[in-house]
């Protein structure tokens, strides 16, 4: 397989799983709070209903409204493509650079909240606000989580991170807590406990779904999707971390690419269950708590830097 | 023409014409006459642009300029770093000149063109002047000429507010000319007749007191022009006050004429910077940079919401230029010409997205006539193309990619982690808290562009004002677009910049990555060109979108699409119950309120004054306590008190521990050295 | 003092007919009607529970004005009464000083057209923009299914003034399924300045409907006034009806009341601490485990009273039927088996860390706020008022049951669900006596007749959420004007108090701490 078939492959694999992800974790929820809970497989039906349904639109919305949930998903879908997430070396791993990969996120993230503003709801604007606020303040702890992940594999790729993954980390083990730092930043970003309860119906205490609450049909397919496969991408990219194994290579052939899903699923599986651990044991943050989770995530990369530094970051 | 001649004939040519639109300025008496002075400006403007592109196009070495020089003797002179600086201020004045065509006509009533038409015109020759001398008097004349210029400008409209501004703005500026004007006669000897370069000679002659009291002087002149905190203040009163066209001129090119100064003065007399002035310029750089992008959040007009992040992007640049004088100085070379290129890819990103985004705040004033962000809003729907262009100058301000100024982060974010692989503990230790800081500023700028964007463009419009504006006028919006259109441009093409730059940016810039890499990880990464990157990154992005929007094309067959009210719950609702730009940066206030400066007070008065429940409730923000009270005072009181403050450590407040621990790093390797 | 010696306090020359059911009536002219209530509401103390109005014209040529002043240690009542002339409806407000009067002034007005003079904030409550100037339903000459025109009247909500300040409107149509109630939060971001709620989105006429009606017939509909406390308000209203029928009700029908309202509390209670620490802070595990574990004991009102809401069991005289030997030991075993598993779930949330956070300081209600708006049950209890109807106005069979009232004095949303699992715990030990009680008088009669003629008087009851007052007056045997008050109707206001200073996504939190009844309020 050439680099950019690679490429090609591993989008279209995490794209193809991403709806998995949020069945999943819904799944377990269910499961450990003795319920019986919605099919696993639900995402993808919503998903696939949302498309065929008539978009409504609200009059005060612009063209950035419009527009905003393509960027949203353009944003999740080169994330997916360039980070090592089912393969490794393929032709965009070099865009795997982690302040590119910020980059990347943040503009997902600006075009979300543009469009939550947009519609001029006032639900849509407090999601907005707090959406912007737990991007902004993850920004430093994702970089600096990310960058001591590069200083030990010589390259700020996080494609090449997968050097230092696994048994890396056990030889490094002050890289520890920058993968701590990077999983409070997953659950931030992907509005997951403790900052944001993807399942509520209170208006008032979202933050993602009231971006979402103007947005219907196709529209919100598209969102959805994005989140799904920016929240797969995340796990895909944690579970890749701690067990780099399974990941397809450039010249490997069309089994080795059957082999990847199973294995894809499995983590998908593995961290969700540990998200549905967490979400079921803990009531929310408090919202004017959050600088604790923010800091608390930035002091973890920092952690690793200095011990590294002491270390002589070998 | 060669490019030699092209030089030689260019930048005294826009001087000539720039002194006919101050005539012609001064003469008018109509439009006619007032339009002909915008166009003498803007054609100086392209005669200077053309000159300076040609100069770093053809990379000649300095070059002597026939136009006789104005006091004792000394020519004018281009060389790289002048050049650079011309460039941006030509293509500037060039946008500026093109929209004050219109701008200036329409706003007539409130900026007299009389006085705005030949002051821009003496203004751009003050910096221009600057930018060429190569004697001491002239280039004080010249900067006299730029600072009194704009303070004229600064109280154009007349206002009480206004000239209370200025005159502020006129005693900080007189104060940094004062410091100068002794700095340069500690360092020339008391003579006039000396040449900038001949500054640095006497110097290893001077007492060790006399330096440090001239390098303290002329860092003052140049960092309070500059906006560097503490002598920042000035600088969100003034900017905003002048018309659009000059705030864009002073945002995006006056204060990088003071960093023009810097380094001009820094490169002959103090070539290796001592480091305690480097870590001060990086630190006061750094800290200056984040109480202004908090302010930015804060600020509640649109144009102050700009002048406090140009105040953030130069504190930025000074914490480049700090760490690229420590790394140099710690023989660090290739890491500090690094550095000091994503420092100059960062000069030229701003000089062009500040600029189109005064500009652009401009264009709105004249639709909506108000710069309030509170009143605004809705103005997407009415001024769709400008929006358009706005928020491609919002991104690259934030900065995000693919636009110059990510392109500039990235390479200073390569440079910081190869500052962790020189195994110098003061260099890893100002480059942890660098990268920290850096990023800091990053995500708060997004909150800030964002929210300067989607509270001035989207929603609905919160004042009649707003509801009634239109699309501006070709005129005013094309520069602004273009603007937008050359800041993404550079972003993308940022690693085929270095012609234009003072230093060039190698390819080893981007791939600067010091520490010993395993030979497996660098193939990995290495495989293709990395020089590329910016544009790989860019056509994946506009790949990625393609795919997104086709499949949104794709999946959705129907696509009816029905324009309803937004949902209302029920009960009808308005613009007074959307989200305010005050209200959006809430949680930030709550969270950095350690930091912020602005209070809210609340004030309820009863109805009935024997019934304490039921009132009226009125809310307004209050400026808690001035720099002086804030940050000085509790210094002082820090270092009378640190025995009883000791126990203190043990407050359980996560941020103060990351605090305390970037401060440990710095000071445990302060001592180790 | 005794409401004898209070009275002649307040109104030395009024003459005064003896304490009937705990209640005195004191007749005062119009013009003294604010110094009155002033003087027993600020010097002697006492907290005005209802305040409402009857349209005499047929008789008297002029409207009536009472209010219900409590006094609680001589386990009395009140009732100031005074006349407004029909011909010029203007009464002076007792706002300014006795803020509890504060909503029933205003509905009284919209109600009523009486105009409440010099009240602070005489905007309309019950009726929204939509009602046209002039209507006022509970006067006699209007016809109970007279159709409005739809009308465009002015219906501002409070707001505050200063740039950046702007509104959050919710509801009435909210994402959960909820009871309709629209919510005006003034903030400059997160932090709550003030807070309004638009409300009566249910009007139904209720008591526009009992005019006319026998006892029996209103049953049903008192029922239904907020669906969750069908058994406490059948008991107060049937307690009124009872009283003004002079009718004794068997000593095993007032046991078999307190089980039903002790059942109907516990429910509840287990239903508003799974619903405040699962839904309103996302520890949903609690909010699963706590509405199965409610499941059980609403199949145990269905098995013993043929639905699931404890409904049609008390009326007028005593019960609807008797409970025997099987059905006690259902419900003991029922509610044994439900607290075991609730007690241990909430055991813990209420350890968690992350839950307490959440819980502690949020919605803090002061003491003189309640004192103040009069607020009724938890929420007065948990902010430092000792008030329980069940104990400082004995009924039903709750002056021989032992009773201990928890009381805190946070104030937070931590100390309503404490209270509330306090009140769990009292619920279950009264029933467990209750049903000894039972077991022991198996056989006794358990209903009486009631035929209530003329007279008017009061009926209370402590529901689950707090104090249910009624006053009911009869004339020929059928209802010549009945209020029911639900204590939903004295707090709602506390929002204005609790909220400001929260962040906005700790209302849904506060909310629920109180879970007032949108139906109660406007019937």
């Amino acid at each position: 397989m050439s680099p950019a078939l690679l490429t090609l492959v591993q989008g279209a694999i995490v794209v193809a799983l991403a709806p998995l992800a949020p069945g999943l974790v819904r799944r377990f929820k269910a499961v450990l709070q003795g319920r019986q809970g919605p099919p696993t497989l639900l995402p993808y039906w919503t998903i696939a209903t949302l498309f065929r349904k008539e978009t409504v639109v609200s009059q005060s919305a612009s063209w950035v409204f419009l527009a905003a949930p393509t960027a949203v998903l353009a944003s999740s879908l080169l994330a997916a493509c360039v980070l090592p997430l089912v393969s490794r070396g393929g032709a965009l791993a070099p865009l795997s650079h982690l302040l590119a990969v910020s980059g990347i996120w943040m503009l997902g993230s600006v075009f979300l909240v543009l469009g939550g503003l947009d519609p001029g709801s006032a639900f849509g604007g407090m999601g907005a606000s707090r959406e912007m606020t737990i991007s902004a303040f993850l920004e430093p702890a994702l970089v600096v989580s990310l960058a001591a992940l590069a200083i030990a594999s010589g390259s700020p790729a996080v494609d090449a991170m997968m050097d230092v993954a696994g048994r890396g980390l056990l030889l490094r083990p002050w890289l520890l807590p920058a993968v701590g730092g990077l999983a409070l930043v997953a659950l931030g970003e992907n509005a997951r406990y403790p900052v944001d309860n993807p399942a509520t119906h209170l208006e008032l205490t979202m933050v993602h779904e009231a971006m979402l609450l103007e947005y219907s049909g196709p529209h919100l397919a598209i969102l959805e999707l994005a989140s799904a496969v920016k929240l797969a991408t995340f796990a895909l990219l944690l579970a890749n971390l701690l067990v780099p194994a399974g990941l397809l290579r450039a010249g490997a052939g069309p089994l080795a690419a059957a082999a990847a899903v199973p294995a894809a699923i499995a983590k998908l599986a593995v961290t969700m269950g540990g998200l549905a651990l967490v979400e079921s044991g803990m009531a929310k943050l408090r919202l004017y708590r959050l600088p604790e989770f923010f800091f608390g995530a930035l002091f973890l990369g920092l952690t690793s830097l200095g011990i590294g530094l002491m270390a002589g970051f070998k | 023409m060669t490019a030699g001649q092209a030089v030689a004939a260019g930048l005294p040519g826009a001087a000539l014409l720039w002194v006919f639109a101050a005539i012609a300025g001064l003469a008018a008496r109509g439009p006619r006459v007032r339009q002909l002075a915008h166009a003498l400006l803007a054609a100086g403007s392209a005669s200077g642009l053309l000159a300076s592109l040609a100069h770093q196009l053809a990379a000649l070495p300095p070059l002597k300029l026939a136009a006789p020089p104005i006091l004792f003797g000394a020519p004018f002179v281009v060389d790289r770093l002048s050049a650079f600086f011309l460039m941006l201020l030509h293509g500037v004045s060039l946008m500026a000149a093109w929209f004050g065509w219109r701008y200036g006509e329409d706003e007539a009533a409130k900026y007299p063109p009389r006085l705005v038409v030949p002051l821009t015109a003496v203004f751009c020759l003050g910096m221009h002047g600057v930018l060429l001398s190569s004697g001491a008097a002239s280039f004080l004349l010249f900067w006299e000429a730029m600072s009194v210029s704009s303070f004229f400008l600064v109280m154009a409209d007349g206002t009480a507010d206004s000239r209370k501004a200025a005159l502020l703005y006129l005693a900080v500026a007189q104060a940094g000319a004062l410091a100068l004007l002794v700095g340069i006669g500690v360092l020339g000897g008391g003579s006039a007749r000396v040449t900038l370069a001949a500054l640095g000679t006497g110097l290893p002659a001077l007492p060790p007191a006399s330096r440090t009291l001239a390098l303290g002087l002329v860092a003052f002149a140049f960092t309070s022009k500059a906006g560097l905190a503490p002598f920042h203040a000035w600088l969100p009163e003034a900017h905003p006050r002048a018309p659009s066209q000059v705030s864009a001129l002073m945002s995006g090119v006056m204060l990088k004429i003071a960093v023009y100064g810097l380094l001009r003065f820094t490169s002959i007399c103090w070539p290796a910077l001592p480091d305690g002035w480097s870590l001060a310029l990086a630190a006061l750089g750094l800290g200056g940079a984040v109480v202004a992008v908090i302010s930015a959040n804060i600020a509640r007009d649109i144009k102050r919401i700009l002048a406090w992040s140009s105040v953030e992007n130069l504190g930025l640049v000074f914490a480049m230029f700090g760490f690229s004088a420590l790394a140099g100085a710690h023989g660090h070379p290739r890491l500090a010409s690094a550095i000091l290129g994503a420092m100059f890819l960062h000069v030229f990103a701003h000089a062009l997205f500040k600029a189109g985004l005064f500009l652009g705040a401009g264009a709105v004033l004249h639709g909506a006539h108000t710069a309030k962000i509170e009143d605004l809003g809705g103005l997407a729907n009415r001024m769709p193309r400008l929006s358009a262009a706005m928020l491609a100058l919002a991104l690259a301000a934030a900065p995000l990619p693919p636009f110059g100024a990510f392109a500039a982060e990235w390479l200073l974010v390569e440079s910081l982690l190869a500052s962790f692989g020189t195994g110098e503990l003061l260099l890893v230790a100002v480059g942890a808290v660098l990268l920290t800081g850096v990023a800091f500023l990053a995500g708060m700028a997004v909150f800030a562009m964002v929210r300067l964007f989607a509270f001035t463009f989207l929603a609905e419009p919160r004042s009649a004002g707003a509801r009634l504006a239109a699309e501006p006028p070709a005129p005013l919006r094309s520069p602004v677009a273009v603007l937008a259109l050359a800041g993404l441009a550079l972003g993308v093409l940022a690693p085929w910049a270095s012609p234009l730059l003072p230093i060039p940016l190698t390819r080893a810039a981007w791939t600067v990555s010091a520490p010993p890499a395993p030979a497996a990880a660098r193939a990995a990464t290495a495989a293709a060109p990395v020089s590329a990157l910016p544009l790989a990154l860019a056509a994946a992005l506009a790949g990625a979108l393609v795919c997104a929007w086709l499949a949104g094309r794709l999946l959705a067959p129907g696509r009816r699409v029905r324009r309803v009210r937004t949902w209302d719950c029920g009960q009808p609702i308005d613009a007074t119950m959307e989200y305010t730009a005050t209200g959006f940066s809430a949680p930030l206030r709550f969270f950095l309120r350690d930091i912020v400066t602005a209070e809210k007070h609340l004030v309820f008065s009863r109805v009935h004054p024997a019934n304490p429940w039921i009132t009226r409730g009125s809310m307004e923000f209050r400026k808690a306590a001035g720099a002086v009270e804030r940050i000085y005072l509790p210094i002082a009181g820090f270092i009378e008190g640190v025995g009883a403050r000791l126990k203190l450590l043990q407050n359980g407040v996560i941020q103060f521990y990351v605090a305390l621990m970037l401060v440990t790093l710095m000071l445990t390797l302060w001592v180790a050295l | 003092m005794n409401a004898a010696a209070v009275a002649r306090s307040i109104a030395p020359d009024a003459a005064l007919s003896p304490p009937d059911e705990g209640r005195l009536v004191v007749p005062v002219a119009l013009g003294d009607w604010e110094a009155a209530a002033r003087a027993l509401h600020a010097d002697h103390r006492l907290p005005l529970d209802l305040l409402w109005a009857t349209d005499d014209r047929a008789a008297s040529g002029s409207f009536g004005l009472h209010a219900a002043f409590a006094l609680d240690a001589s386990h009395e009542w009140i009732e100031l009464v005074t006349a407004v002339p029909g011909a010029d409806p203007v009464f002076p407000s007792i706002t300014p000083r006795v803020m509890a009067a504060h909503w029933y002034e205003r509905a009284v007005q919209d109600m009523f057209g009486l105009t409440a003079a010099g009240h602070p904030d005489p905007r309309r409550l019950v009726h929204h923009e939509n009602v046209p100037p002039g209507t006022w339903p509970l006067r006699k000459d209007f016809p109970w299914d007279a159709k409005l025109p739809w009308a465009a009247e002015p219906h501002p909500l409070a707001t505050v003034e200063g740039e950046g300040v702007f509104q959050v409107p919710v509801g009435p149509i909210h994402a959960g399924v909820i009871e309709p109630g629209h919510f005006r939060f003034s903030v400059a971001g997160e932090r709550i300045i003030t807070l309004e709620g638009k409300l009566f989105f249910t009007h139904k006429g209720v008591e526009k409907l009992l005019e006319g009606r026998t006892a029996a017939a209103a049953m049903p509909f008192v029922e239904r006034v907020s669906g969750d406390s069908a058994a406490s308000h059948a008991l107060a209203f049937c307690q009124a009806v009872e009283a003004v029928a002079r009718c004794r009700v068997p000593e095993r029908a007032r046991v078999l009341r307190v089980l039903a309202v002790e059942l109907e509390r516990f429910t509840m209670h287990l239903h508003d601490v799974a619903n405040i620490c699962g839904m309103g802070t996302g520890f949903t595990l609690l909010a699963a485990g706590g509405f199965r574990v409610k499941e059980r004991l609403q199949r145990l009102s269905a098995r013993l009273f043929g639905n699931r809401f404890f409904r049609g069991f008390v009326l007028p005289g005593g019960t609807a039927r008797d409970l025997g030997a099987p059905e006690l030991d259902d419900i003991e075993a029922t509610l044994d088996g439900a607290w075991a598993e609730a007690s241990g779930l909430f055991q813990i949330g209420l350890e968690s860390d992350s839950l307490l956070d959440r819980l502690e300081t949020t919605g803090v209600l002061s003491r003189d706020a309640a004192w103040a708006y009069g607020a009724k049950g938890i929420a007065a209890r948990a902010s430092g008022l000792d008030r329980d109807s069940r104990r400082d106005h004995p009924h039903a069979a709750y002056g021989t049951l032992p009773l201990r009232v928890p009381v805190r004095t946070e104030g937070d949303v931590d100390a309503r669900v404490r209270i509330r699992l306090d009140e769990m715990a009292q619920a279950r030990a009264l029933v467990a006596r209750g049903a000894a009680e039972c077991r022991r008088s198996q056989g006794a009669p358990w209903s009486a007749p009631c035929e209530p003629a003329d007279g008017d008087a009061l009926g209370w009851t402590e529901g689950w959420r707090g104090q249910i007052l009624d006053w009911v007056r009869f004339r020929g045997g059928v209802i010549d004007r009945a209020v029911v008050r639900d204590p939903s109707f004295c707090n709602w206001p506390l929002f204005g108090e609790l909220g400001p200073g929260n962040i906005v996504p700790d209302f849904p939190l506060c909310n629920k701490s109180l879970n007032l009844s949108y139906s109660g309020t406007d019937l």
